[in-house]
């Protein structure tokens, strides 16, 4: 039953259309590659071919002599800083000395035509003095040889909860140990990376694919030895993120930048498919050591962990991404003894970075996994195992937050079994895999998460939003904020939020692309924080508005301003709701009153208190959280596998949006899956060999599952209308249920991600083997 | 008829050709590099940039185009191949009156997301509901396989077909009653 405060909304919760829907679907949306400058340059970056060698020598002469070539650029063109770390100053803009993985730029070339680009990338001459590669976890965290001087590990997070650990193992009813490892994750945007930068106002104007235009603007500068406010980032519309547009396309726009500020002509840089796959961020590879102690009862009474992360050749974002599996590596579970390790390592291997998850689908995998093992020994119901276990309001999680607001994750849990008809469904799996006769075993799979909102304690001083409104004489409205449409729908769900809060409707707004030139510094548009902190950001700009519109309404009405209610693109009496004047004639009084009616808006994200010695603190301000069902089904003598169906619950404080969050929730089941069962990055010797989208398998039409979403709405006093995010979550808990349904439906945990079909007939195949050996006994 | 200007001295490499096609209906006559594709000619000598490129090697399906009644990925056509060709790209089959009931089922099932797909996947319906008045599941996922998505899941891009085929069979109805 809806409350009298919710029934006033009008826009939000409502099952709004994609505003930018129509132009994408007829193809006039303007993607990068789409615009086109007088004079303009194409760009070509120039890769290393070996994964780890000292640079003897460039030699750019070959090149320079081809008819059409404007420039070949190495380090020592830069006009800036050869720097282009985000986090942590060790990775050059151009490789000068060395080379550090595979795919690594040392130069770009800038000519008349693509074609030419391409050729004289190809006679850009260099020699190196190769070096021996790490290219483990393992033979990194040895450090018989390093990656760089200072030693190989990037970041080492600690956990340190309760008692001595060992000593709490020791009162454990049942202790469960296991080894799990996990592959790359390619974004796979299906919009390649790609900028121009255009010299523009003795500075430059740089348009692009990009998820954060702030960091992409501090790169430039940087690199080009400018200030900030001659760099302007104009964003274009973005054909897909994930993550993988976070930090790397500043890496791109750069030296885009760099040819176009020496060249004085627009420059294009746009990665084709294979170098995309080969130099840019992936999820980080995984070697996850878990053991697990359960009480009598049932309760996860010691937690030890220690993960070793693939981070690649530079840092990139390696050391915020493994802050958050420091945080999420035991699940949304109270766990009174925990320590945990969570260890990043250089290796001579593409660097991994941001993707939708930040560094947690992994360790929920075997997090997760390790439930699913102590619920199928101990015969114990998975959903009343993780129900007893689970954070609820009152209780901490292993970094000892105490949860005070917005935890729907039990009623997830409930929710997750009714609506899949778990208990009927296992039923039926359980007669039809004892049939032998049938050529496939069908299993479920559970898995629980939480998810911090927000950058948290270790990007407070990132976490920050701005925004922009003009409402215009005639009563049309300008937003503008610096979080960014890659997809995901924010422009929509931030216009229901601003249409609610002025009372003007829909399609009176219109949306501007992120222009650094007009909003402040809004932090990166990840971690699921758009609808809160743009939407908050636009609250703060639409309430003030809103104050100037109630003012000119209450008197043209002739009543009290605490009298006058606004909505649909009325402000009216609340007394009598015909008496009113439209938001147009509104707008259009204020212009000749000279009320001004253009305001911004700004927010910054709850403090929160952590402390990164014992890992205990409140990491992040509140948590979204979900459950998911799934259902899969494999073929005995093959081994090949399908997930059928989906069930997920989410709690993601008040929907904006119920068709976009379940497209929302469709898209992150689509990416668990190929995560889960398909996509497998095959690196060999620190060369990444599947450089294409027939070796390097995403989910088509014909992969993807029946998704059911549910929503649980415990609204966050600090979200936009209760408001928390959903990107991220969308994705989380679903390798981790996959993955348990295919190892219920194989009768073995599988202990690597992809779960590829070789492996589970491996798998059946030997328990066939020895199942006819126990006969023939 | 495949082909028509392929011959050995058009294929020295970075050699111009005259082609002639006609695109969306009108006549057009160009002259480009031989070693372009039909995305090539597209995108960089027409403007018509609605067909995108994800991959350039056929594997995607962002610059599916129909090619004399065909479903084609554009990257793999090569300008040699174009002369003489029928095409339409997304630019002219979104002003068709019998794609009308597509986009608005595109957008009505919010079946676009970053929209990189979309356009293709316009194509690659519109051939579908061409082809098959009344799609079955399997048909549907079977026409449109060759489009990846990776923001979707696809489930509401199926949607939208179902519901464009219904309006669209709607629409026929009526217009035979009348």
């Amino acid at each position: 039953m809806l409350t009298k405060k919710q029934s006033l909304y009008s826009v939000v919760g409502k099952k709004v259309n994609r505003v930018d829907a129509y132009e994408k679907i007829v193809g006039g949306a303007r993607y990068v590659d789409d615009l086109a400058f007088e004079d303009m340059l194409f760009a070509k970056m120039v890769c290393s071919t070996i994964p780890s060698g000292r640079i003897k020598k460039i030699d750019k002469s070959r090149a320079l002599k081809l008819k059409g070539v404007a420039g070949v650029f190495t380090a020592e063109d830069i006009t800036g800083l050869n720097k282009i770390g985000c986090v942590v100053d060790d990775q050059p803009l151009l490789a000068k000395d060395a080379v550090r993985f595979a795919g690594e730029p040392f130069a770009v070339v800038a000519a008349e035509t693509r074609e030419i680009a391409e050729e004289a990338a190809g006679l850009v001459d260099i020699e190196y003095e190769p070096l021996e590669p790490v290219l483990t976890v393992d033979d990194s965290f040895s450090e018989k040889i390093k990656v760089h001087p200072k030693g190989n590990v990037v970041c080492h997070y600690k956990v340190r909860k309760g008692d001595n650990i060992d000593e709490a193992f020791g009162k454990s009813f049942k202790v469960y140990e296991k080894t799990f490892t996990i592959n790359y994750q390619e974004h796979l945007y299906l919009e390649t990376q790609g900028c121009v930068a255009l010299p523009e106002n003795e500075g430059i104007t740089v348009y692009g694919s990009f998820q954060c235009p702030f960091y992409v603007q501090g790169a430039v500068s940087t690199a080009l030895g400018l200030p900030l406010a001659k760099v302007r980032i104009l964003q274009c519309v973005v054909g897909g993120g994930f993550g993988g547009k976070e930090d790397v396309p500043s890496e791109y726009a750069a030296k885009a930048a760099l040819l176009a500020y020496v060249l004085k002509k627009p420059v294009k840089l746009i990665l084709d498919r294979a170098q995309d796959l080969m130099v840019s961020s992936k999820r980080h590879p995984m070697k996850m050591e878990y053991k697990v102690g359960v009480t009598k009862k049932g309760k996860i009474n010691a937690l030890k962990v220690r993960v070793l992360a693939d981070s690649g050749a530079y840092t990139t974002l390696s050391t915020v991404v493994l802050f958050r599996s420091s945080v999420h590596f035991g699940g949304p579970y109270v766990i009174p003894n925990v320590s945990g390790d969570i260890i990043g390592l250089y290796t001579n291997r593409v660097p991994c970075g941001a993707y939708r998850g930040f560094g947690t689908p992994q360790v929920i995998y075997a997090m997760e996994s390790m439930i699913n093992i102590i619920c199928n020994d101990l015969g114990l119901d998975p959903f009343e195992f993780r129900k007893a276990n689970a954070l609820k309001k009152g209780a901490a999680s292993i970094t000892s937050h105490k949860i005070k607001e917005s935890c729907g994750l039990i009623e997830t849990i409930d929710k997750a079994r009714k609506e899949s008809e778990y208990d009927r469904r296992k039923k039926e799996f359980d007669k039809w895999n004892a049939d032998k006769s049938k050529r496939t075993l069908k299993g479920l799979g559970v898995s629980s998460i939480f998810y911090g909102m927000n950058l948290g304690a270790k990007g407070w001083f990132y976490d920050k939003a701005g925004s922009h409104i003009q409402i215009c004489r005639d009563g049309s409205v300008t937003l503008c904020v610096g979080n960014v449409e890659m997809g995901q729908g924010a422009k929509t769900v931030l216009a229901q939020i601003a249409s609610e809060a002025l009372g003007c409707e829909i399609g009176a707004i219109n949306f501007t692309n992120v222009d650094t030139g007009i909003v402040p510094d809004s932090g990166p548009t990840v971690a699921s924080r758009t609808t809160v902190m743009s939407g908050n950001a636009l609250l703060d700009a639409a309430n003030k508005l809103r104050k100037k519109l109630v003012a000119a309404a209450a008197e043209s009405l002739k009543i009290k301003p605490n009298q006058v209610m606004a909505k649909l693109g009325k402000y009216y009496n609340i007394k009598d709701s015909h008496q009113f004047v439209s938001f147009k004639d509104l707008a259009g009084k204020c212009y000749l009153d000279n009320v001004g009616l253009s305001e911004m808006g700004y927010y910054v994200s709850p403090k929160v208190e952590y402390d990164l010695q014992s890992g205990q603190g409140e990491p992040y301000y509140v948590y979204s959280y979900a459950t998911a069902v799934s259902e899969v089904e494999i073929d005995k003598k093959t081994g090949e596998l399908r997930v059928n169906k989906m069930t997920c619950a989410h709690d993601i404080g008040r929907v904006i949006n119920p068709m976009l969050a379940s497209a929302q929730v469709e898209g992150g089941v689509a990416q668990g899956v190929g995560y889960a069962i398909m996509e497998n990055m095959v690196s060999e010797k620190g060369h990444i060999k599947t450089l294409g989208l027939s070796t390097y398998v995403i989910p088509t039409t014909k992969d993807c599952p029946e998704v059911k979403s549910v929503f649980v709405e415990d609204k966050s006093k600090d979200g936009p209308y209760g408001a928390k995010g959903l990107g991220e979550p969308s994705l989380m808990p679903v390798v981790a249920s996959v993955v348990n349904a295919v190892s219920n439906a194989a009768g073995h945990q599988f202990e690597h991600v992809p779960v590829l079909p070789e492996r589970v007939w491996e798998v059946l195949s030997e328990k066939n083997s020895s199942e006819d050996e126990s006969e023939v006994k | 008829m495949p082909n028509r200007n392929f011959t050995a001295e058009n294929l020295k490499l970075k050699d111009s050709i005259d082609i002639c096609f006609k695109l969306n209906s009108r006549e057009v006559n160009i002259k480009v590099p031989c070693t372009y594709t039909l995305l090539d000619i597209l995108r960089y000598e027409l403007k018509h940039t609605g067909t995108k490129e994800g991959c350039g090697m056929g594997e995607c399906g962002a610059c599916t185009v129909i090619m004399d009644g065909g479903i084609v990925n554009a990257c793999l056509v090569l300008s040699t191949a174009v002369s003489g060709r029928d095409i339409w790209t997304i630019e002219g089959v979104s002003a068709k009156e019998d794609a009308k009931p597509i986009i608005d089922a595109f957008v009505a099932k919010t079946a676009t997301q970053c929209g990189f797909c979309t356009p293709g996947m316009v194509m690659a319906s519109y051939y579908l509901l061409s082809k098959y008045k009344d799609p079955t599941d399997e048909q549907i996922q079977e026409g449109l396989s060759g489009n990846l998505c990776r923001c979707t899941g696809y489930a509401k891009i199926i949607e939208a077909v179902k519901a464009a085929a219904r309006e669209l069979n709607g629409a026929k109805k009526e217009a035979r009653d009348a």
